[in-house]
Formats: structure tokens, sequence, C-alpha cells
């Protein structure tokens, strides 16, 4: 009587319980959305495995139109009696759907007054004697219940038959002519019992384990006679359990019929329990009186654990009547709706560990522990996962994500069945930049009941470990290889130490290999930078002077490594230039390797250690003239190019510097002496009154010492004794010794300059003459200057005339003439005996002469006479009278 | 529900801040059966399937990068629900899955060596191929909603 495909034949077999969810699984419902996402997997520049996805296509599945009509019935009616036909009808489709009943008489004899009636509660008699046509809106997989009544016309005689053809179609009837069934009752007329008989349930649902569930089975005998040995059998149906002791019979409603004898009369009534017939009730009261009416009950248990399904229950009856067995007849059947029961557990996953960047899998088996057929929602809770960790959820196959199937808007399982399990599949993205650490980390999933919202569990997917990016900076080689110093990836070293301790002196330039080895497990490049104290910041911070340059291995200048693949590592020289005057002793050099993207970092110390530099230069040999009896000075710079202080005589750990001079004619009168140019004192640069004599070293007149990179003036005078002969030539050694061992590193050796000193004579030739005033008219011009002695009386003015003449072969310079006033004579300063100078003497200046008419010292100032220059002095003195 | 749809947000921020090389479009189309010998059949743009439809799913895979993308294997699952409909594939695919974990060459045969009920495959894989910058790959297949 299936009106659809065989699939729905199969369905039907399978019983009414699981229709609707069976049918859901095979064919889609109406509006179900059909997901589907391409995807790809390709491989990245970093030879890493990506996967990309498509876009979401949806298709709406439409709506299908099925039916399914039960049953065919045979009725005793007598005339002018009601017969009843008790029908199902089942929504096959895979949407809702209204479905139109009708009853027609198909003869020969016609039902009169033949209606279609609602029979929700399932007790094969009308709910209310309202007419329909048709069912109200059915979901998919649901059943509607009605009643077929007639009245057998009272012309009718007994033998005679009928038929009634009920027919039930789809909304759609119109377009889909698969959506139709139909049923073919049919009724005989009698004159003898008619024993009318239905069944109800009190409970018609309840879930697994509900107790008690009454049935009852109600008798009329609606016919002309009696009906003996009407025997009622009842098979209780599996899921179900008889209550031993639960059958009662209306007659004596207080009695409790004995299950275990089929034998015993009790007032009228036989009833055993599985002694007739195993696993059925079996009821067989002895006379039924026309007209009389009554019931049985009896009492079950729904079996626990059993599936949500309807479990039909049919009472079988006959009885004897006119002398002859009639039957059996089936009574309606009652239905009892095993309701779902939700449950659900859902196990978490942990995985030991995994790598920044890595796309890692939980697999969290839900456990549907439901009765039914569930679909569970999926949902995410708090996270302790890195910041930029993602999270998708796929279904079991790993590969499709998650969608939402029931259009709720969460993503769920699908339909699980009951005991079934279902793979929830997590993946969570770890960004490429989470750190190295131990978690663990954990992310919360809650499974949710679509049936019972209320029923959830919780698993947690828990990282234990991420292998985060990393690096490790070593010394000479890569971490993990012989030869490698300073191991141990992001800072792990133990930085209070120096790893590597390069020695360089001042003004070079010394150098570090660095091994960068990528610990991490991606790709990744690292910025690289030194500073002197290890608070990096984003450029080199060294001390003023040092620079440093990093070389990869090919000599090019870098500042970040470039891509180092996971596991690779890569070395570059760092150059360290120590600046001159860098004083002696290690430095601290911190390198640093750091992620700019991942901000993975290493840091190791390695440090400088400058070496002790010891060098004190004086310059510079000179070349001078004096003449007889004068005196020259050379300028010399004493110079500490070293790093250490030298010539602070402090004691051990310090130096001397002493000065030591020779004269190569000492023999002939030359001496020397040394000065220090001590700044304070007069004119910087030229030797002056305050300017101390070096004697006993540098400490006496500078106690600090000469500091690296300092300068010293020293001024050496030479003086040329008066019989130095012309063309003379001394040499002057200034010797400096430096004496004292500073850092075990001893005094360097002893420097000097030479001055040459060469004497030149002037020649200078100086004649006096003399002249009496003899015509007393004060003009020395009318007078004959000699050389030879003269007479005068007192009174008379003589004139002196100085003739001073360069008869040399170079300058003549400094000259200065002295004279004085002779005794017995006074200064006369009228006239032409006013002291005078006149010639080619740069200066000739009468820098000194006494008052008129008294004695003393003349000072003439003539400065320079070139060869073959001459200057003439005079002045006049009156003899006393 | 507010932290998945946060999650989904955060999902479509990662991918426009790392933009994929690969642009993969989807399109489900309803095949129209020719209605005479002469004409040819259909494909129409469809959101709704009947089952006893057959759908065609087009994926264009497109390499939107300037550089070479190698290995790309392209996949095209069978929803749950839906029956392959065998040799629709083109051009051929190289294997199937029924699980789309565990991919073999195609035909998929049972244990006993015979075809496997193309209602249980969930997915087609094609062989892998290098996508030059800007070249784009159309691969179809078609499947059937069962009545």
């Amino acid at each position: 009587m299936k009106s659809s495909t065989s699939k729905l034949l199969a369905l039907v077999a399978l019983g009414l319980a699981g229709l609707g969810l069976l049918a859901r699984a095979a064919l889609p419902l109406a509006n179900t959305p059909i997901g589907n996402q391409a995807k790809a997997t390709y491989t990245d520049n970093s030879n890493v495995v990506r996967e990309v996805f498509s876009n979401t296509v949806i298709t709406r599945v439409l709506q299908v139109y099925a039916l399914d009509l039960e049953q065919n019935n045979s009725r005793l009616g007598t005339p002018g009696s009601q017969v009843y036909f008790p029908h199902t009808v089942t929504n096959l489709g895979n949407g809702n759907d209204t479905i139109s009943l009708s009853a027609t008489n198909a003869g020969p004899v016609n039902l009169t007054n033949l209606n279609i009636y609602p029979d929700a509660n399932q007790d094969g008699l009308p709910d209310n004697y309202t007419p329909i046509t048709s069912t109200s809106s059915l979901a998919p997989g649901a059943g509607f219940h009605f009643v077929v009544v007639g009245i057998v016309p009272p012309s009718a005689t007994a033998g005679q038959t009928g038929g009634v053809t009920v027919v039930a179609n789809s909304s759609d009837i119109a377009t889909t002519t698969s959506a139709t069934d139909t049923n073919n009752d049919t009724f005989t007329v009698t004159n003898n019992a008619v024993m009318q008989v239905t069944k109800a349930i009190d409970t018609p649902a309840g879930i697994p384990g509900t107790t008690p569930v009454k049935y009852t089975i109600t008798y009329t005998n609606t016919g002309n006679s009696a009906a003996t040995n009407f025997t009622i059998t009842d098979t209780i149906p599996a899921g179900m359990t008889y209550r031993a002791g639960s059958a009662r019979w209306s007659v004596i409603p207080s009695t409790t019929l004995t299950d275990a004898s089929n034998s015993d009369n009790q007032s009228g009534i036989i009833f055993d329990f599985g002694v007739t017939t195993a696993g059925r009730a079996t009821y067989v009261v002895a006379n039924v009186p026309a007209g009389e009416s009554g019931f049985v009950t009896f009492e079950v248990s729904v079996n626990t654990g059993i599936a949500p399904q309807i479990i039909p229950n049919t009472a079988v009856y006959n009885f004897i009547t006119g002398g002859s067995p009639t039957g059996p007849f089936n009574s309606n059947t009652v239905p009892f709706q095993v309701l779902q029961v939700a449950g659900v557990n859902l196990d978490g996953d942990t995985i030991a560990n995994a790598n920044a960047g890595d796309t890692i899998a939980f697999n969290n088996v839900l456990t549907n522990t439901g009765t039914g057929v569930d679909t569970f929602d999926i949902t995410l809770g708090s996270s302790t996962y890195p910041v930029g960790t993602t999270f998708q959820l796929f279904q079991s196959d790993g590969a499709t994500p998650m969608t939402d199937s029931n259009g709720n808007g969460v993503p769920d399982t699908g339909p699980v069945a009951a005991g079934a399990t279902y793979n929830v599949v997590m993946k969570a993205v770890l960004p490429g930049n989470a750190v190295n650490g131990s978690g663990p980390f954990s992310v919360t999933k809650t499974a949710r009941s679509t049936f019972n919202p209320a029923v959830t569990d919780t698993g947690d997917d828990v990282l234990t470990l991420i292998n985060g990016a990393s690096v490790d900076l070593t010394n000479n080689a890569a971490a993990g290889n012989p030869g490698a110093l300073g191991a141990g990836a992001n800072s792990g070293d133990n930085n209070a130490t120096r790893i590597v301790t390069n020695n360089a002196n001042p003004a070079a330039t010394t150098t570090f290999t660095l091994v960068v080895k990528n610990t991490g497990p991606n790709p990744d490049s690292f910025n690289l930078l030194a500073d002197d104290d290890g608070t990096f910041g984003s450029v080199n911070d060294l001390p003023v002077g040092w620079t440093v340059v990093f070389k990869n291995a090919s000599g090019t200048v870098v500042s970040n490594t470039g891509v180092i693949a996971a596991g690779a590592s890569a070395t570059f020289n760092a150059e360290i230039f120590v600046p001159s005057g860098t004083t002696p002793g290690a430095r601290d050099i911190y390198f640093q390797s750091r992620s700019p993207v991942t901000l993975a970092g290493d840091i190791i110390r390695d440090a400088v250690s400058v070496n002790t530099i010891r060098s004190i230069t004086i310059q510079t040999d000179n070349v001078g003239q004096t003449f007889p009896g004068g005196s020259v000075v050379y300028e010399h710079i004493l110079t500490n190019n070293g790093n250490v202080v030298e010539g602070s005589n402090g004691g051990a750990g310090t130096s001397t510097l002493t000065f030591a001079l020779a004269d190569t004619l000492s023999g002939i009168g030359f001496t020397s002496v040394t000065y220090y140019d001590l700044p304070s004192s007069g004119t910087v640069g030229a030797l002056d009154a305050g300017d101390p004599v070096l004697v006993s070293g540098l400490a006496a007149v500078k106690p600090a010492g000469l500091a690296p990179g300092e300068q010293a003036r020293l001024f050496v005078k030479v003086f040329a004794p008066l019989g130095a002969p012309d063309g003379a030539v001394n040499a002057t050694t200034i010797t400096v010794t430096t004496a004292g061992v500073i850092n075990t590193i001893a005094a360097p050796a002893a420097q000097a300059n030479s001055d040459t000193t060469s004497v030149i004579r002037g020649d200078l030739t100086i004649l006096k003459e003399q002249a009496i005033d003899t015509d007393n008219d004060g003009d020395k011009d009318d007078e004959t200057f000699v050389t030879t002695q003269l007479a005068a009386k007192p009174g008379q003015v003589i004139f002196y005339r100085i003739t001073v003449r360069n008869d040399g072969s170079a300058n003549a310079t400094g000259i200065t003439v002295n004279d004085s006033v002779p005794s017995n004579t006074t200064y006369e300063s009228n006239l032409d005996g006013a002291a005078a100078i006149t010639g080619s003497g740069t200066v000739n200046t009468v820098t000194t002469a006494p008052a008129d008419e008294a004695s003393g010292a003349f000072l003439f100032t003539i400065g320079t006479l070139a060869p073959t220059q001459s200057s003439v002095i005079t002045f006049g003195v009156q003899i006393d009278q | 529900m507010k932290l998945l749809r946060s999650i989904l947000l955060f999902l479509a921020f990662w991918n426009l801040s790392y933009a994929e090389p690969v642009a993969i479009k989807l399109a489900a189309l309803k095949v129209v059966a020719a209605a005479s010998p002469e004409s040819a059949e259909k494909l129409m743009e469809t959101e709704d399937a009947a089952p006893g439809d057959v759908i065609e799913y087009q994926a264009v895979y497109t390499n939107t990068s300037s550089s070479i993308v190698r290995n790309l294997v392209p996949e095209i699952p069978i929803p749950a629900g839906l029956v392959l409909l065998t040799g629709s594939d083109s051009p051929k695919a190289a294997s199937g899955s029924v699980d789309r974990n565990t991919f073999s060459p195609l035909p998929l045969l049972d244990a006993e060596g015979r075809p496997l009920a193309p209602g249980l495959i969930r997915a087609l894989r094609w062989p892998a191929m290098d996508l030059a910058a800007g070249q784009t790959v159309t691969l179809r297949v078609r499947a059937t909603i069962p009545r």
C-alpha cells in the first residue's frame, strides 16, 4: 500500500518509529542548505605547504511530497450500527504538508453517514464528531490519526458485505502523481454478537524508563446475541515490559488477575501472562451478553535506553457467537511515543607541542549519549592561546569546515545517531610570531544538543608547549657544532660572563665571528646590533669613537642576516674599531640578533681587551745660530702617543719621564738648559720667566704626568761662550727617558732630539773719536774728529763720535752701545752736544742719557746692522771749570 | 555565538592582511537537460535544487600573486547528501576520497576490488599543477541530490 518509491517502502518497513529521522538522513529536508567549499594546497616560497579555501556556495533543497496511508480494516456490523475504521497517514516528504482525506463507499452495501473524524488519542474512536477532509499541517515524518465512521443501513441483512475506499492526497497532488495512497476497508453484516473493541493508553508519550503506562481495552457487545469465550490477547511490544500483577477487569476492579495460570477462573475471567503464549497477556471472558460493556487493563514499563520511537500496540480478539468462532479481529493500534533523551559527551584533546605558525588539529570525540539522533552545536569558548591564534572547526574528515546544517547560525555536527561518535576537528593556527613557551594553552569547546539545548558538555583542546621563533647567537661556530661558544637560545646564555675577549690596539680593528642559528621552526631573519651595556635599542650603541660593521660571508656590509631557514645558520664578522687613545682594559661588547618580525632574539656578551700601548715622542730636531756669548732657544713637543699616563711618577704602575742634555762643544763652554712651558705662566708657546727649568723629571713640574694623547712643550736654551769661534757647530741632544713598567709593559725606548747651533761672529767694529769745540760755537761739524789725544782747557766742550760698523758676513743683531760721561766732565746736552744716533741701525735710539750738566751712563740701541752697514753716535761733554 | 562571530571576523581580517596568492571562486550551477536532441543542455545559476536535480560545481583557481605558485593541488568536496556523477569531473581528477582525509587514485575500489558506490565519495583531487602569475584554471564536477 505504499505509494512512493522502494526506498520509502524500506523506510516504512523499519517502523513508524524512526520515520522522520531516517527520512531526514537520506532525503534532505526542504530548505536544507547544502554548502560546499573548494580548497587547494600549494607550496609557498618557503617550501611550506599552505591551504586556501574558496567561497562557500549554498544550494537549498526544494520540497518533495510523499505520504503513506495505513491501514486496511475489516469489521463486523449489525444493521443500523456504526462501524469504525481507524487509519494513520504519515508525511514522508521532506517538508510540511497538509494532506487531504476522503472516504467513499465501494459497495455493494453502502454505509450511510460516512465521515472522517480526528482520532488524536488513537483510541480508535472519534475525538469529536466534526467531520474533516484533511489533516492539519504535518511536519516531515509526522503522522495523523483519524477514524472513518459509517452506519450499516438497517435494511442490510446478515452476510452482506460492503467496502469503503479511503484516499489520502498530498497538497501538491496536482503536480506529483506519486503523493497519494489508498486503503480499502471492508465490513460484514451480522445479526449475532458484534464485539467492538477499542484500545487506549493513559500515557501516550514518555522517555525511556517511564512507568507505569496503563493500557485499557474496552469492549462492547453491540450485536444482538451474547458472545462467549471472548478472548483478548495483547502481545507486549518490544521496548516495553509487562508489570507483574497489573492486570484488572472492570467487573472485579479490585481483584488482581493472576498472571501465572491460564486455568483459574476469577469471577468469569481467566487471565494469564506468558503462560498461554510467551510475552503475551491473554484474557478470556466467559460470556458477554448483548449490550454489555467492560474493560480490561494492564500496565507496562518503558524499557530504559531505548531509542526514540513510536511503539504501536494492537489487541487481538475473537469470540464465539451463534455457535461459530468469530475473528480474530484487530483493535485499533495505540502508539506510545518514546521521547528522546539528549546526552552528549565531548572529550578534549591534548597535543604535546607544536611550532609557531603551525596548524594543529585537535580531534575531539563527541559521543551522542542520548537515546536518539541529535545534532550538536559546537561553540568555542575562552582561550589562553597566544594572541593571534585562530581557530576553525572542521568536520570529522578534518578538511571540511564545520558548517551550520540546521539553520540556527551555529556550526554543528549534523545528525549523530544515538551512541555514535563524531570527531569534531578543531584546527588552531598558531601565529608565526608566537614565542617559545610552555602553556598549557587551552581553548574550551562546548557541544550543545539541539534537541535539548540544556544538555551540553565541554572539552578542552590543550597544547602543552609551543616551539616559538627562536635564535641562538654564538661565537665561532653554530650552536650545537664543535667550537661554538655561548650557546643558549633566546638570551638563555649566562650573560654574566664574557664569552670571547679579543685583544686589540687602539686605532685598530678587531673581528668577532658571530654565528646566528635559527633555532625556531620557521624561516626568519634577524637584525644585528652591537651595544656596550646590553641595553639594546634600535641602533648600535658603542662608546664615542667606537664603530661596528657587520659583514656576511661574502664580505658585504649588512645589518640583517637575511632569511635563515629553520635549523640553518649564517656566519658574520663583526668588525669593531677601537679609537686611538682608548685606555687599556676590557670593555663589554654585547651582540644581539633579533627578528623584527617574530621578535625572537639572542644576546651574546663578548669583550674587547685594549692593549697597553706605550709611546713617547719628542719633536723635533732644530737648527739655530747664535753669536759668541749669545744664546738660542729651541722648542720641543713631547707627546704621549700611548694609552696610559706617562711621567706621573706615582710609584708602582706608573712611570717617570726624565730629560738629559748633552752638548758636543761643552768642552769650549757651550751649555744648555731645559725649560717646561708652564701653561699657566706667561705666553703659551714662548719661554717666559715663569717657565720652570726641568731638572729632575716631568713630575716635578707636571705632577699629573702626560695623559694619553697629551703634549708638553719644552724649551732648550743653548748658550754659546764668548770665545766661540766663528762657524763652530754645537749639537745639543735632549734625551727623554721613560722608566717604569705599566700593565706589565716595559717602558718604551728613550727618545732624543738634536738641536744644532752654529756660531756666527757679527765682526762688528766700533770706532770712537773725539774733537774739541775750539771755537766754542757748539758746532761739531767745523771741528776735526781724531782718535789721538787732545789737550783742552776747563770749560771747553769735547764732542765724541762713535761709529759702529758691521764688517761681518751676517746680520749683527741686538746691537746696543754703552758709554758714560768721563770723569771731570758733565754731559752737555745743548747744541751738537746732545746725544744722537744716525745711520742704518734698525732701531737707532738713545735709550738712556744723563741729565744736562750731569754725569752718568749712556745706552744706545742700534738694533740690527746688515753687513757693511753702520750707525754713528755723537754726544758732547763739558770739562769741569 | 558572539565569540564565534568574532573569530570569523578575525579570520576574515587575517585573510586580508596575509593575502593568499591563490583565489578560489566556487559556483554551484543546476544542469538543465537538453529539451531536444538538437539543443544543448544549460547551466543555470541557482540557489535551489530539488531531489533528483544535478548540480555542477565549478571551481576557478586564480593565481593572484606576481610569482608562480607551485604544487597547487585543487580539491572539490562533494557535500554529504549529494551523490557524485561518476565521470563528470573535468578535467579528469586524479584521486578521490571517502573521508576527505585519505585520497586514492580513481576509480575508488572497495576491499574486493569493486567500484565504490559514487554516493560514498566525498571529495575529488586533481593532479598537482603549477600556476603562473595571473593564470587561471577551471575544474568541474557534477553531483545529484538523491530522491
